[in-house]
């Protein structure tokens, strides 16, 4: 993932605030988390000469694409299916106790993550433990996984 | 309209009940908590056509005429179709075997007679402190062990979580998937396992230990109330098949608490076909390998299993100067080269049966859809009966 310094130095640094944010690098921070979108800077796509750095921007955001909201990247040709994350989840186990939390499939809709056709999908991540205002860094899905299928963006 | 069932899966020998598959059309259309390998099996259906009565007149042939033929594989098989093998095999006077004793020298018939101590994986889930997974790599064989069983799932008595109340260890020759998500890894030379179990015994018993990791593990050792060692193949072959060398390391386990072990086998029903031959108060005689490398026989009725895959070339390439007839769900590298292919539904995705898990309890695999394509144990009935 890049960080704000490299975002802001292919924005047009002007602080021209057409975004609704009071500067460039205020607007890198928000980009990298996902809260706002790269159309919101006008100047980008409107004049020329930021032609390059907009295709430099571009393929730096291609690879966050299909992230969740927390920044959650499943990729589904490591992934084995084998649900340790499944089970490892500490939301999982409190949203499922007589499910996920013994080893079985989940038995109601509010797990974050599921089994599906033999790879791991993800639903309900606004349960994540990255989410909202109290958020931590859990990593538990991630440490669980054999074949280094889940990544936080 | 779409209806869910709830299966049982036959990709491996952990036979996961949890399976949810939904039906549309008669056609399976998606499979819930299965793994990759399990979901696979359920959703790529491969029955070519063919005629059926023609390919087991000429099963029934190929068996009459041959001077000496032999039944191989099983493994992959319901407990039903097993029986049936075992008494075609004595209307033949043929050798039978599958894997286990390839792969796991005498160590299923020592589980199986009580020889070592074994539970169940329900058992494991429940009051397991520390899980040993020695020589076997389960993340790649039996990818929902450790999420099922072994590792992270709470139990009746261990309630607080992996991360507080388990402790697993992955002893092996390589950093295995299983020893990446394990606690500990412990690397093994090749050969070396003997050595290293009579290093940890030397520890518990109060000798300077070698490593901070042996150190390690041997205390959680003494802290544990109660352990299982998942033995795999890479074991047997470190200890160079010394069974008695794991009986007496087991029992000195046992004196700082319970131990039990647990054989990872690979086929699905190995477990059942170990049991199998005991209830039939059959041995398995002789060695298919050494029969084969020797011109030994003339005829092979493989069921189940792909030696073309799984054997070395030096051992493969001889089934090609013998008559081979496969029975198999799929087509493998080993139906390519038999001389007759009968292709059959799979266990609890097609036809019902039963099968045992890796410990030994018994599970009924219910077909979840309806096709027109016979069991291992229908054409196996079959054969019998034209013989």
């Amino acid at each position: 993932m890049p960080t704000p310094m490299e975002v802001y130095q292919l924005l047009p640094m002007t602080n021209c605030k057409k975004c609704g944010e009071s500067t460039c690098m205020a607007f890198a921070v928000k980009l990298i988390r996902g809260e706002v979108g790269l159309e919101a800077c006008t100047p980008l796509f409107e004049e020329d000469r930021y032609k390059d750095k907009l295709s430099k921007l571009q393929e730096l955001f291609e690879t966050v694409e299909g992230a969740t909201e927390t920044g959650l990247v499943i990729d589904t040709d490591k992934c084995t299916g084998c649900g340790n994350c499944v089970v490892a989840c500490p939301v999982n186990v409190a949203n499922d106790p007589h499910g996920t939390a013994v080893g079985r499939g989940p038995t109601n809709d509010r797990v974050i993550l599921r089994v599906k056709d033999g790879v791991v999908v993800a639903s309900n991540v606004h349960e994540c433990r990255r989410f909202g205002k109290n958020r931590i860094l859990c990593d538990l899905c991630i440490v669980t996984c054999p074949s280094g299928a889940i990544e936080f963006v | 309209m779409s209806t869910q069932v709830t299966a049982t899966c036959p990709g491996c020998s952990c036979l996961c009940d949890d399976i949810e598959v939904v039906i549309e059309e008669s056609e399976i259309r998606e499979v819930g908590n299965a793994c990759r390998k399990g979901a696979s099996l359920f959703l790529n259906p491969d029955h070519p056509a063919y005629d059926l009565d023609a390919a087991i007149d000429e099963a029934i042939e190929i068996l009459k005429n041959a001077k000496s033929p032999a039944i191989f594989g099983l493994d992959n098989t319901t407990i039903e179709a097993q029986r049936i093998a075992i008494k075609i095999s004595e209307k033949l006077g043929c050798m039978i075997e599958d894997y286990s004793s390839i792969r796991y020298g005498d160590l299923l018939n020592f589980v199986v007679s009580s020889r070592i101590k074994t539970c169940t994986l329900d058992d494991v889930r429940d009051r397991a402190d520390i899980s040993i997974f020695w020589g076997s790599d389960a993340m790649s064989s039996q990818p929902r062990h450790l999420s099922r069983f072994s590792y992270f799932p709470r139990g009746e008595h261990k309630q607080k979580g992996w991360e507080f109340d388990r402790y697993a260890i992955s002893i092996d020759i390589y950093r295995s998937p299983t020893a990446k998500v394990c606690r500990e890894f412990l690397k093994v030379s090749p050969g070396q396992d003997p050595a290293l179990m009579d290093e940890i015994l030397g520890i518990l018993s109060g000798k300077p230990p070698g490593s901070k990791e042996l150190l390690k593990f041997s205390n959680e050792i003494k802290k544990a109330d109660f352990g299982v060692i998942f033995a795999g193949s890479g074991l047997i072959h470190g200890l160079n098949r010394d069974m008695d060398k794991l009986i007496w390391f087991m029992e000195g386990l046992n004196e700082y608490g319970e131990f039990y072990l647990i054989p990872m086998v690979k086929g699905y029903n190995m477990r059942g076909f170990v049991e199998m031959m005991k209830r039939a108060q059959r041995q398995i005689e002789g060695s298919f390998l050494r029969a084969l490398l020797d011109g030994g026989i003339d005829a092979a009725l493989i069921v189940g299993a792909d030696p073309m895959s799984d054997l070395p070339y030096s051992l493969s390439k001889k089934l090609l100067d013998i008559q081979t007839i496969v029975i198999d769900p799929r087509d493998t590298p080993t139906t390519e080269i038999a001389d007759l292919v009968i292709h059959t539904g799979i266990a609890g995705v097609d036809n019902g049966g039963s099968a045992m898990r890796m410990d030994g309890v018994e599970f009924e695999l219910v077909p979840c859809i309806k096709r027109d394509t016979p069991s291992d144990e229908a054409v196996l009935t079959r054969i019998l009966e034209g013989l």
